[in-house]
């Protein structure tokens, strides 16, 4: 239990990062302590905030919480109304001052805190001009369109910066491994991956691994040099789409072929 | 063609959350009918219905097709009654935006400085997009429940078959997705990034508005300034990937992203509603539905929710007196605890 109450702390800490979250809450709450005199909005905001971070730290809690899921302990700090506290409390402060000066000073000193404190969400994360209205990079839509058919779900390799996105635009395509295998704490090993991530594509592996996993389509970054070629492999260059080649299997494509799976702009291909 | 297809999503997160929204707001005082407060029960409406109908399906391994033909037929019906019932609750706002022109100078100015604040961050969920490692599990989700017609019974990453993903099964905002997906054509990844972001926040400001107007009810000039903190606040809450303004931010769209911003400061709402000496009925489905929809949205709230309302159920009840009190909150909280024990044996 000691243990669970450690992690809960450090839980915290990391909450509040290197920011004044928890001494701008204490200040909130000490604030709206002395200047709040409805009791309702008293309790569920003043008490009940208190109660609940006694009760996170409590440590039968905390042991109970993170054999549910120590991963997202954290999210219990979730409950605790910060901003709303702070906001309010600033507000509430700036009612009880009569002279105009001193409420905008004091409104604007509370304005630059808040900036000062946190980060701004758009500058400090991973925000970029959207491309399109999916939201996912486009070359992973061009590259998923170009691999996907009419009247078959085939199943395809890809490289590693594509993963995180295909499954966002489609289920048309079945894949060996998703972005499971890129998040290294849920150890997740492939032959095919080691094979696809290499500095150096070796296409006699990449070949054979993507024919263990029953690949009819590999594809592969023109950003890397290749050892050999696909092309001895027998597969075809079925397409070249934002700098990826689309290689198909021949194996499979006789297969489709056969089974008339094939969409009319592959028939091309045939041999 | 694709006019018609926005057309219907874009029904389905303004003027039907703000219809479905009439019932509980009719049986509210007249302090709490307003615009956003209807929208904002629609949307818990919405959430809460879709969770009491999707999660039997989901456990029966059911189609999906079959979750959106019994739900939208649950939702039409609730829709009608709301519209036959509704017709004084809308003609109640009227009179609502003529005290607008009432207003000082310094109030109106401050209310345009919040909408112009809260305007650019919902242009911004809409025009920037955010990269987060989650959405090729949640996202992904919501595209392969419409493309195989299943409901947690595929590995997202591979598209392979799988057995029932639990953990993540009674918690089904992304199945909701696909059911907009469904419903209006629209790709689950285009609702998810560039409409329920910005609708979501939308909703999120709507709660801080009431909670606003419920603190400042005395000051109502003070209450867009308010909303100015709030939206400075959240702007800048990025003070670690942790903190719940990070996951409204960054994250609006998954289930725990509308947890942390929209469903426990509406529980907070109601919590202040509920510590009055004679809370209104429609307080109470409020606080009903935020509970259920906050299962709706994470699994994380089998233990949030029955923490926070426990507290609060015996601070209100020492605060009024009143033992009963404890009990009906108590009681609010049992859909909750018993999707947890659900989750649990079934884990």
């Amino acid at each position: 239990m000691k243990e669970a109450m450690m992690v809960a702390w450090e839980d915290l800490c990391l909450y509040n990062n290197e920011s004044f979250l928890l001494p701008l809450f204490l200040l909130a709450l000490i604030v709206l302590w002395i200047v709040e005199r409805d009791r309702r909005i008293r309790t569920v905001l003043l008490y009940l905030s208190v109660a609940l971070v006694a009760v996170f730290f409590c440590p039968l809690y905390a042991w109970i919480g993170q054999k549910m899921d120590e991963e997202i302990y954290y999210r219990v700090y979730w409950t605790l109304p910060i901003g709303l506290l702070f906001c309010y409390g600033g507000v509430r402060l700036l009612i009880r001052m009569k002279k105009t000066v001193s409420r905008i000073l004091v409104g604007i000193l509370i304005v630059l805190v808040i900036c000062m404190n946190g980060k701004f969400v758009y500058k400090n994360t991973l925000h970029f001009n959207a491309s399109n209205a999916y939201h996912i990079p486009q070359m992973v839509i061009d590259v998923a369109d170009a691999v996907s058919m009419e009247k078959y779900k085939p199943i395809a390799v890809f490289p590693a910066e594509l993963l995180p996105f295909l499954r966002q635009y489609t289920g048309d395509i079945f894949t060996p491994y998703g972005r499971n295998i890129i998040v290294e704490r849920w150890n997740f090993s492939n032959a095919l991956f080691d094979a696809m991530e290499a500095e150096v594509y070796d296409a006699e592996e990449i070949a054979v691994q993507a024919r263990n996993e029953h690949c009819a389509f590999v594809v592969l970054s023109s950003a890397k040099e290749m050892r050999g070629s696909m092309e001895e492999q027998n597969y075809f260059l079925k397409d070249f789409v934002a700098g990826y080649y689309i290689y198909m299997d021949y194996n499979y494509y006789n297969v489709y072929l056969e089974q008339g799976l094939l969409d009319e702009d592959m028939l091309k291909f045939a041999k | 063609m694709q006019i018609l297809h926005w057309c219907i999503l874009i029904l389905l997160v303004t003027v039907i959350p703000f219809l479905l929204g009439i019932v509980p707001v009719k049986y509210m005082n007249s302090f709490q009918r307003t615009p956003a407060m209807t929208y904002l029960c629609g949307w818990f409406v919405s959430f809460s219905v879709f969770e009491l109908v999707s999660v039997p399906f989901i456990l029966l391994e059911r189609s999906f097709t079959e979750v959106v033909v019994v739900y939208s037929i649950v939702l039409a019906i609730i829709l009608g009654i709301s519209i036959w019932c509704g017709r004084s609750v809308i003609k109640g706002f009227l009179p609502d935006m003529g005290r607008i022109k009432k207003m000082s100078f310094w109030t109106k100015l401050g209310w345009a400085v919040a909408v112009l604040f809260i305007a650019a961050e919902i242009l911004a969920s809409v025009f920037l997009e955010y990269y987060d490692g989650d959405d090729s599990y949640y996202v992904a989700q919501s595209v392969m429940t419409n493309t195989f017609d299943t409901m947690y019974l595929r590995d997202n990453y591979t598209g392979y078959p799988y057995s029932l993903d639990i953990r993540h099964a009674l918690s089904p905002t992304p199945i909701y997705i696909a059911w907009m997906s469904r419903l209006s054509g629209i790709h689950p990844a285009i609702i998810a990034h560039s409409v329920l972001a910005p609708a979501w926040l939308l909703l999120m400001y709507c709660v801080y508005g009431q909670i606003g107007k419920r603190l400042l009810a005395g000051n109502k000039g003070w209450q867009p300034l308010l909303l100015i903190f709030l939206a400075v606040w959240f702007a800048f809450g990025n003070v670690s990937i942790y903190t719940s303004e990070t996951f409204i931010m960054t994250r609006t769209w998954q289930g725990k992203g509308l947890m942390a911003g929209v469903i426990l400061p509406t529980l907070l709402l109601c919590l202040i509603y509920l510590s009055d000496k004679k809370p209104k009925i429609g307080s109470w489905i409020l606080f009903v539905m935020a509970i259920i929809s906050a299962v709706f949205a994470t699994s994380v709230s089998f233990m949030l929710v029955p923490t926070v309302v426990g507290l609060a159920a015996v601070l209100i009840g020492w605060l009024k007196k009143s033992a009963k009190t404890v009990l009906l909150m108590g009681a609010c909280c049992l859909p909750c605890i018993l999707i947890a024990v659900c989750y649990l044996v079934i884990r």
